[in-house]
């Protein structure tokens, strides 16, 4: 060992019997790195071809909804423990050297390795949060085309070179499917090799991995575990309807992410400032924490930036939220002008206007263009087919067969993504009218959930 | 000392069993998946003659995809038979030339019928069920 100093930082900043959150954050991360290498096994990184495989690994793949119900939920725990980890340490005054600085050669070594240590620690986040997005934007469904758009076109913003950089991202001028190899390879190869790389010079050598694994880190390890495969399996990984170029641009990026896209939002024509610039100072800002003063003063002002930093982000990201909630609401009570000039007014097959006017125009405009009755007879019309169960609202006193078995996930999945339960998914609107929106979606399980 | 060792243990054990038998289990979930038999209609019986061989296409379902593959209609007197184009030594595609099944693999050769000819191929090309009904011949595949 040329250099002990790091592991020794790493192993001394352990406290007995209490649990560290770094070592649960690489529990996680080690759980994401496992899970992943399974994945490989089924994922087809092509625009055309990634949410169809993912499609498949979730309905017919026995356990594969699992699988990436754990990868899904590792890298969030990966995530939040890493970060909350930093903020920890960052609150005790990790990054700054405990003691008075002498000028001894042994001091000075002291605080380059310690410093280096931060450093890492800094990169070893960087990672992390590098998985979690390349991630969400691989399965390539509707939200992460949306993502994938949003990248290009922050890195367009770059001054001078912003054709280049965008074609840089994107793998070429739009994006495509060299844009997912792209990031496949990184999330996939480059990332976990620099997961490798950092995380060994972070703890100074895997004998040191043992070590930090003292019983109740090891107990922690076990809950995360825990934690994961319960969240596997009771709230699998989403996965968004087929990117529709009707609709266009749709979803969120992941919650980490939300305060720069909120930023984008509020300033429009500063794309490059607030997409790139700004959360590259705030990481390299990060970085050189252990180089700027240090004095009691200093201290009390570091604690107060981070405080207002922190708040920032919250609210920034509280917004994005309701903004994102305001959004679904609109979309949901505007009238869906796909639907042709005669939507709202709910006219049936041969043009008369309909009698139950307890179906309200637009629910009627759903059906009616995915000729749901066609199959199954709706809120006792007598027209409707029988081929599928009866449909009625929820606030009407029938109910139809298995109602209790329809949870609104379930109902979202069998009625807005058949395919994706089992080829088919027993519905057969598909083959005529194609899938429904997300807004019209919404309209149905509104009717069949909550509508009186 | 010990008891660390015995947590760090059951973490993973925990770790192996939680992720080990899904990943496993999807790896291997392929070999649950037969390929499921359907009709292909194949064109018109007449166009099969008695010289060359008639190629159709029919459709497999494979993983997240449904793969086109080709297969060949030959003539046998009144009936038609119809023949995969794998060969049966370890699956290349065979090509027909000069009214034989040849295989660029290992040299393989199949007759107009798909009777083994040459080594190392000893099986026959595989039949699927053919049907005729008003001229149309139906494969089975
Ligand atoms: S595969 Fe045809 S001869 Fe070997």
């Amino acid at each position: 060992m040329a250099n002990p100093e790091p592991e020794n930082i790493a192993v001394r900043s352990l406290r007995p019997g209490s649990v560290n959150l770094g070592v649960l954050a690489l529990v996680a991360a080690a759980a994401g790195l496992a899970s992943g290498l399974f994945l490989a096994f089924h994922f087809a990184p092509t625009l055309d071809e990634a949410r169809t495989s993912v499609a498949f690994l979730e309905s017919r793949v026995l356990f594969g909804s699992f699988l990436r119900g754990l990868h899904h939920w590792a890298g969030h725990f990966a995530v939040a423990l890493a970060a909350l980890h930093g903020l920890h340490a960052f609150w005790r005054g990790r990054h700054h050297v405990a003691g008075s600085l002498g000028s001894t050669a042994d001091a000075v070594e002291a605080l380059r390795a310690h410093r280096r240590r931060w450093v890492l620690g800094c990169l070893l986040l960087l990672v992390i949060v590098g998985f979690a997005y390349t991630g969400y934007l691989l399965p390539a469904d509707a939200r992460a085309r949306t993502g994938l758009d949003v990248m290009q076109g922050v890195a367009r913003s770059t001054p001078v070179a912003g054709e280049a950089s965008a074609a840089v991202a994107a793998g070429g001028p739009e994006v495509s499917s060299a844009t997912l190899v792209r990031l496949y390879a990184v999330h996939s190869l480059v990332l976990p090799v620099a997961l490798f790389l950092v995380l060994f010079a972070f703890v100074g050598g895997w004998p040191r991995l043992a070590e930090l694994l003292t019983r109740t880190n090891a107990l922690g390890g076990i809950a995360v575990l825990g934690c994961l495969a319960l969240l596997a399996w009771l709230s699998p990984a989403p996965l968004g309807p087929e990117f529709d170029p009707e609709i266009g641009a749709e979803g969120q990026p992941e919650w980490f992410f939300l305060w720069v896209n909120e930023l984008l939002h509020r300033f429009g024509s500063q794309t490059f400032l607030v997409g790139a610039v700004l959360p590259g100072a705030l990481v390299l800002l990060g970085i050189v924490l252990p180089w700027l003063p240090r004095s009691a003063r200093a201290r009390r002002v570091e604690l107060a930036c981070a405080v207002v930093l922190l708040a920032t982000l919250g609210w920034l990201t509280a917004a994005a939220l309701s903004h994102d909630k305001a959004h679904d609401d609109e979309a949901t009570s505007a009238p869906d002008t796909r639907d042709g000039p005669d939507a709202p007014g709910g006219t049936d097959e041969t043009g008369r206007q309909r009698t139950d006017g307890d179906i309200s125009g637009k629910v009627a405009a759903v059906f009616k263009r995915f000729r749901c009755g066609e199959c199954h007879m709706i809120d006792d019309d007598e027209d409707g087919g029988d081929s599928g169960p009866a449909l009625y609202r929820q606030g009407t006193d029938k109910l139809p067969p298995f109602r209790e078995l329809y949870t609104r996930p379930y109902f979202r999945l069998k009625v807005g993504d058949p395919a994706g339960l089992w080829p088919d998914g027993g519905m057969t609107y598909r083959k005529r009218a194609g899938l429904p929106t997300k807004q019209q979606l919404d309209l149905l399980e509104h009717w069949f959930f909550d509508a009186k | 000392m010990e008891r660390r060792d015995f947590t760090q243990r059951i973490l993973g054990g925990a770790f192996a069993a939680l992720l080990g038998v899904p990943g496993v289990a999807t790896v291997l979930d392929p070999a649950r998946r037969t390929a499921g038999s359907r009709w292909t209609d194949a064109g018109a019986a007449a166009d099969v003659t008695a010289e060359g061989v008639k190629t159709f296409s029919y459709e497999v379902e494979a993983g997240w995809e449904t793969r086109k593959e080709t297969g060949y209609l030959v003539r046998d007197g009144e009936a038609i038979i119809a023949l995969s184009a794998k060969c049966t030594h370890l699956g290349c595609k065979v090509r027909f030339k000069d009214d034989k099944f040849v295989c660029p693999c290992h040299g393989g050769m199949f007759s107009r019928t798909g009777a083994p000819e040459k080594e190392p191929v000893i099986e026959p090309l595989v039949r699927f069920v053919v049907e005729i009904k008003d001229g149309k011949v139906r494969v089975q595949t």
